[in-house]
């Protein structure tokens, strides 16, 4: 039962990579659109921009209440990065709405795209510090690292400030090339989308040029996070090599490169929009099978499956909550999708 | 909630009233004989436990839980009572329905209801102490070992009346352009956001 739970949470979890990374990708590349192509965006973002968010909420409930100790460990020493995350979702959102809403768009028009970009790259980069800090082996319980103060231990003489508990765990280098990728990762989703958005328009040109520097971008970034990876010495990294299933996902991922590049070329969208969404779902599964069974690593003791799971009559009680939530939920999302994509062109 | 100190039997309902945490007393305030029996165990004459039973630790603070409640009961009585005085005066006196007194009445009653289920929350969240789930955890023991938590919620306040100004400020803009007023070279009512079908 507990497979359930984690199985739906990764597809939760990889729904709302694949849509709202399109979404915040869209918004981390806004800023080198030429001028008349931003306002298409903004056309493009908005059938699904607050659907997206029921996956996060699904993710985070799951864990609260499938996983309670991953849930208490990340909203506990990760509070940062969460933050960041939340404040990203609504500074992006608000300013989306503000900016269609506002019948004089002069005066705070300038703060409005100030608060877009900054939360369209906030949330992104925050999401893969949280994904680096749980599979790099920084982190550390508070009563661990308090315990290891004993006289005469070396580690005694070390600090245990605030930052060393509560910042230092993702101030990592594989952190923030973490963060990086996602971005990277994101925004050439969101390149893909417009390019598929606009396939049957005569000059989907700024979007090929974007989508192949991001996909560039994209690329080396995730180099920098292997590299990082080797030179901090994680277990993860090694985890990787080790792993039959990630191995597989990451070639997957890069098989998928020239299926995305030829997509693109001959401008067939579904092509696109499936391949950079296998893409993202191979690298996530990838990134979280190095180290499974371990879903958190974490001093002392290690946030593990199926130890971390709640007790059995919880679980049962989840998945019917989960299939009723399901039932009502998919078909909702589909008919949503559908009346947007009905709508006339207001080209 | 009720204030009740001691258990009594037959307990009166208490209007009002400002209680004494030390004191375990309450000053002023109205009694009801019976009522309080009546209203939690249904027999004017039932004995309804009181904070005495209860040891002193797990005693919420009663000032604040009593002051809410009654809020929220005013409140509610009062939003009742005009509803009652609006059906009686259209039945016999329709005019007075339109008079400006009656109208200003009514558009004071508006923040009752928020006022009430924000008073209704303090009860809940107030009287609750020290317990954060009832006879099983309390408060002190869930609460996380971060600190400087101060500053997350300073943070998150302040982007949210942020988010209010400009809310109320596109709100006003909205109500200037769709009045159609010409001042100036302001725009009038179509413009082309206002209208546009967003989802």
């Amino acid at each position: 039962m507990a497979e359930i739970v984690l199985i739906v949470m990764g597809v939760a979890a990889t729904l709302y990579a694949v849509l709202a990374g399109a979404d915040f990708g869209a918004g981390l590349i806004e800023a080198f659109l030429p001028r008349e192509e931003q306002d298409r965006v903004e056309v493009a973002l908005a059938p699904v921009w607050e659907a997206n968010h029921v996956w996060l909420v699904l993710v985070v409930v799951l864990a609260f209440v499938g996983f309670p100790s991953l849930y208490t460990v990340v909203t506990t020493y990760l509070h940062i990065p969460l933050l960041g995350v939340l404040l990203g979702i609504v500074a992006r959102g608000a300013a989306f709405t503000f900016r269609h809403y506002d019948p004089e768009p002069s005066g705070l028009g300038w703060w409005y795209s100030f608060a877009f970009r900054v939360g369209s790259l906030l949330t992104p980069l925050c999401i893969g510090l949280i994904m680096a800090s749980i599979a790099s082996g920084t982190l550390a319980t508070l009563d661990s690292l308090e315990s290891l103060r004993s006289p005469g231990s070396p580690a005694a003489q070390a600090e245990l400030g605030f930052y060393e508990v509560f910042i230092a765990p993702f101030n990592t280098w594989f952190a923030w090339m973490t963060g990086l990728f996602v971005c990277t990762l994101f925004a050439f989703q969101g390149a893909a989308l417009l390019a598929a958005e606009n396939a049957t328009r005569a000059a989907p040109l700024p979007y090929l040029r974007i989508a192949r520097y991001a996909h560039l971008a994209a690329m080396l970034s995730g180099g920098l996070v292997f590299l990082s990876a080797y030179l901090e010495n994680l277990p993860w990294f090694y985890g990787m090599l080790a792993s039959p299933l990630s191995l597989g996902c990451m070639l997957l991922a890069t098989l998928l490169i020239p299926v995305v590049a030829r997509a693109f070329q001959r401008g067939l969208p579904w092509t696109l929009r499936l391949a950079t969404g296998a893409q993202v779902s191979a690298i996530l599964v990838g990134f979280f099978a190095a180290q499974f069974p371990v879903l958190v690593r974490i001093a002392p003791v290690n946030v593990t499956f199926p130890k971390a799971a709640a007790p059995a009559p919880m679980l049962a009680q989840l998945i019917v909550a989960l299939v009723v939530g399901l039932a009502l939920i998919v078909p909702s999302t589909v008919y949503l999708i559908r009346i947007y994509k009905r709508r006339p062109d207001p080209a | 909630m009720e204030a009740l100190y001691e258990t009594r039997q037959p307990a009166p309902l208490l209007i009002g009233g400002i209680p004494d945490d030390r004191t375990q007393s309450v000053r002023y305030g109205i009694e009801i004989p019976y009522a309080l029996s009546l209203l939690a165990h249904g027999d004017p004459n039932a004995q309804v436990v009181g904070l005495d039973r209860i040891p002193p630790d797990q005693r919420p603070p009663t000032l604040i839980t009593h002051f809410a409640f009654q809020i929220m009961v005013a409140c509610g009585t009062a939003m009742a009572l005009i509803g009652l005085a609006f059906l009686w005066l259209r039945w016999k006196r329709p005019a007075a329905i339109h008079t400006r007194s009656f109208l200003r009445l009514v558009a004071l009653t508006t923040p009752l209801g928020f006022i009430a289920v924000e008073a209704g929350w303090v009860v809940t969240e107030v009287g609750r102490q020290p317990w954060i789930i009832y006879g099983i955890m309390r408060t002190e023991d869930a609460v996380t070992p971060m600190p400087g938590l101060v500053w997350s919620l300073v943070g998150t306040l302040v982007v949210y009346t942020l988010l209010a100004l400009v809310v109320t400020l596109i709100m006003q803009r909205l109500i200037r352009a769709t009045e159609g007023r010409a001042d100036g070279g302001r725009r009038q009512a179509g413009s082309p956001h206002a209208g546009a079908a967003h989802g």
